[in-house]
């Protein structure tokens, strides 16, 4: 419609310009024969003149009006063109449309397949997934992956594999792929040979891994310059999928041999451990009861002196390393009693039999410590225990108890090397032994202070280091207390 | 003159060096002792006469303590101290609360376990698991050492709920402060007036609904404690 209403403004606007001058022709004509040789010649110009006006004022209205009809059908054509409706474009620009409109659902759709691969999968299951999603972008259910040459045999072994849901979706590299590979020449190849004619896309291509994805081509046009695009991008995205599920494959697998490592370790120690405890109690307790006994010489008392000592210096080991394991396991809920630190502190070092000058101080108000008195004692024995090894011999070891805020501070100090950054900051990380600390002590587990830092953790205190080299180390534990005053 | 009774602990552990070396210890101490290799054993000398209290180690090959432990209480409720491994189950633990009165982790110091014989040998003497107050407003299961007041239930701790028992065994009486500390401590813990002074205060904290204004347990001043049964005026403490 907007085109035939085109057509006559066109006719009626070529006409109107032509008419006037053919008008005016006339009427001079007619001016100069006869027709007017009476009338008044100015009257006559005037005539003329305001004829002239007219015509071209007409003029002027009929070419506006025909310049807003076709402005108004250039919106409308446009607003059509909006609203997405066919349009009478002809052939051609229908089929580019079509086309475009087919390959932007491609790109769509290979785009949605592609997220929708897990790479966090199995790579074998990958395999399959990137195969599937390659049969839903080109609608095509011929569509495979094959895994020519592969250094992971375990995780991916050279096959074909078809669609997660194809029965079987695994097969044997055969004869047909081996060859459609051999003559591929380019990202994107279509072959002609014996077994037929096929489609290969490159996926993954290094000297770890080459696969494919190829589709059968019989009987249809050879790939067009766009398809082939689409194609490589395709094999694009296939071949990032599968290189990162491989990737992500050997580092899960490296976690897990890790992780069964560090449970294989823990099992170790907790096996030896937990065998060594029953016959431990035991030696401690037949000791003490032989050494009860009255008809003794002194050399088998003190024999037997150092057998209890020796027995409870390894009692303690046992019940630390036992400690690291259940803290680990998170499995470790101490008592809560109340009782006084400084009876327990001396107790502690008495049973370290440490041959050294010993400073117990006790500040502030009287408080009482609520905690587990065990688990207390087993931290105090290793901040002692460790006071002593990292310290020359004669120098002396002080404690120092004060109230802090709801807890007692107990301080551990020695006139030691002392500890550098380094070793302050890893002091409390379980096995941790600084090269100092071999030195001077061989024969360490390297769990005393992660055990003490545990226990304290767990019974709501707290556990810091401040030393530094060459002025010894003060090693305070806090434990949550109660001011000791009578209520009435 | 008879001689004193002396109570019989029966200990039961697979580890027959264990058990030599403690039952010369737990002897030395004073008790009667019985030994069971197996958990087999243990029933079978049930069948006979009754032993004051039960050692129970937690690992035997063929019947484990713990199921040792289920089969005497159905037996008869003896007070059981179990022998467990440092590294046993928290779960396993706390189910040990229904049948054990108290455990000792291996390894440990036999003076040790001779202390908690005797702690439990002198809280089983004052019977009576539960504790009423003030017609239920306060109610105490000392076997799982769980107390329950108007506004919910809480865990004591194990010196908590002995202190309470002892109270409880002469309610509505005064318990002197010499008693209290020798019956709920032993001599191992040291303990002076002190630990009962702190141990009060906690224990109000968790049994009073105005721990500054106790209802129950009473401060009588210069003698000792007293746990009342009943609503009498607020005490200022």
């Amino acid at each position: 419609m907007p085109r035939t209403g085109l057509w006559l403004r066109v006719f009626v606007g070529l006409l109107l310009a032509v008419l006037p001058p053919i008008l005016m022709v006339v009427g001079a004509l007619l001016l100069t024969e006869s027709v007017l040789r009476d009338a008044d010649p100015d009257l006559v110009a005037i005539m003329v003149v305001v004829g002239a006006i007219a015509w071209a004022a007409l003029l002027a209205i009929v070419y506006t009006r025909s310049l807003a009809d076709d402005f108004r059908a250039l919106l409308s054509i446009a607003r059509s063109g909006n609203s997405g409706e066919n349009l009478d474009v002809g052939p051609a620009y229908q089929q580019l449309a079509s086309s475009l409109d087919e390959r932007n659902r491609q790109v769509a759709s290979l785009a949605t397949q592609a997220a929708a691969i897990p790479i966090d999968d199995e790579p074998r299951r990958v395999a399959g997934a990137i195969a599937s999603a390659v049969r839903t972008v080109m609608r095509d259910p011929t569509w495979r992956l094959g895994v020519l040459t592969s250094q992971d045999d375990v995780l991916l072994p050279p096959a074909v594999y078809h669609a997660t849901d194809d029965d079987p979706p695994v097969e044997a590299v055969g004869e047909i792929e081996r060859w459609a590979s051999v003559t591929a020449d380019g990202p994107v190849s279509h072959v002609e040979g014996p077994w037929g004619a096929f489609v290969v896309v490159d996926v993954a291509v290094s000297e770890r891994l080459r696969s494919i994805l190829l589709a059968p081509w019989e009987g249809r046009l050879a790939p067009t310059a766009a398809e082939r695009d689409l194609l490589s991008l395709v094999g694009q995205n296939a071949g990032t999928a599968l290189e990162h599920s491989l990737l992500y494959a050997r580092v899960r697998s490296q976690a897990d041999e890790l992780t069964r490592l560090a449970a294989v370790q823990a099992d170790f120690l907790r096996g030896v451990t937990h065998d060594l405890q029953t016959p431990l109690t035991s030696i401690g307790a037949l000791a003490t009861e032989l050494r009860a006994a009255d008809d003794l010489s002194d050399a088998a008392r003190t024999d037997l002196d150092s057998i209890a000592h020796q027995a409870e210096r390894l009692r303690r080991m046992v019940s630390q390393l036992l400690i690291a394991s259940r803290l680990e396991a998170g499995a470790f809920t101490p008592q809560q009693e109340v009782f006084a630190v400084a009876p327990l502190v001396e107790r502690t070092w008495s049973a370290l039999r440490a041959d050294r000058p010993f400073d117990l101080s006790v500040e502030g108000p009287a408080h009482l410590a609520v905690a587990d008195p065990d688990r207390l004692e087993q931290v105090l024995w290793a901040l002692l225990d460790n006071a002593v090894k990292y310290s020359p011999p004669g120098s002396p070891i002080t404690v120092r108890i004060a109230p802090a805020d709801g807890s007692l501070a107990i301080t551990v100090a020695d006139h030691g090397t002392g500890m550098d950054e380094k070793t302050r900051s890893r002091a409390f990380d379980q096995f941790y032994r600084s090269a100092q600390a071999r030195k001077l002590a061989p024969d360490g587990s390297g769990v005393g202070l992660y055990a003490a830092q545990g226990l304290m953790v767990a019974m709501g205190g707290s556990i810091s280091i401040s030393s530094a080299l060459g002025t010894g180390a003060a090693i305070t534990a806090r434990v949550p207390a109660e001011l000791s005053v009578a209520d009435e | 003159m008879l001689p004193p009774v002396r109570p019989a602990v029966l200990l039961v552990d697979d580890d027959l060096t264990l058990l030599s070396a403690l039952s010369r210890r737990v002897s030395r101490a004073g008790y009667e002792v019985r030994t069971a290799s197996t958990g087999a054993a243990a029933l079978k000398q049930l069948e006979g006469t009754w032993p004051a209290l039960l050692v129970v180690d937690l690992m035997m090959p063929g019947m484990d303590g713990f199921e040792l432990c289920r089969r005497v209480k159905q037996l008869a409720d003896l007070p059981i101290i179990v022998l467990s491994a440092v590294d046993a189950s928290e779960a396993k633990v706390s189910a040990l609360e229904l049948y054990a009165e108290d455990y000792v982790t291996k390894p440990f110091d036999p003076d040790e376990l001779v202390a908690r014989i005797q702690r439990v040998l002198r809280r089983a003497a004052i019977g009576s698991p539960q504790i009423s107050l003030n017609g239920g407003d306060v109610e105490v299961d000392l076997a799982t050492r769980r107390l329950t007041t108007l506004s919910g239930t809480q865990q004591l701790t194990p010196t908590e709920a002995r202190l309470l028992q002892v109270l409880a065994a002469s309610v509505d009486r005064i318990v002197p402060t010499d008693e209290l500390l020798d019956r709920v401590w032993t001599d191992a813990d040291g303990a002076d007036p002190s630990y009962l002074w702190v141990t009060v205060r906690r224990l109000r904290r968790k049994l009073e609904p105005d721990p500054d204004r106790p209802r129950y347990l009473m401060t009588e001043r210069g003698v000792g404690y007293r746990l009342s049964s009943g609503t009498p005026a607020p005490q200022r403490s």
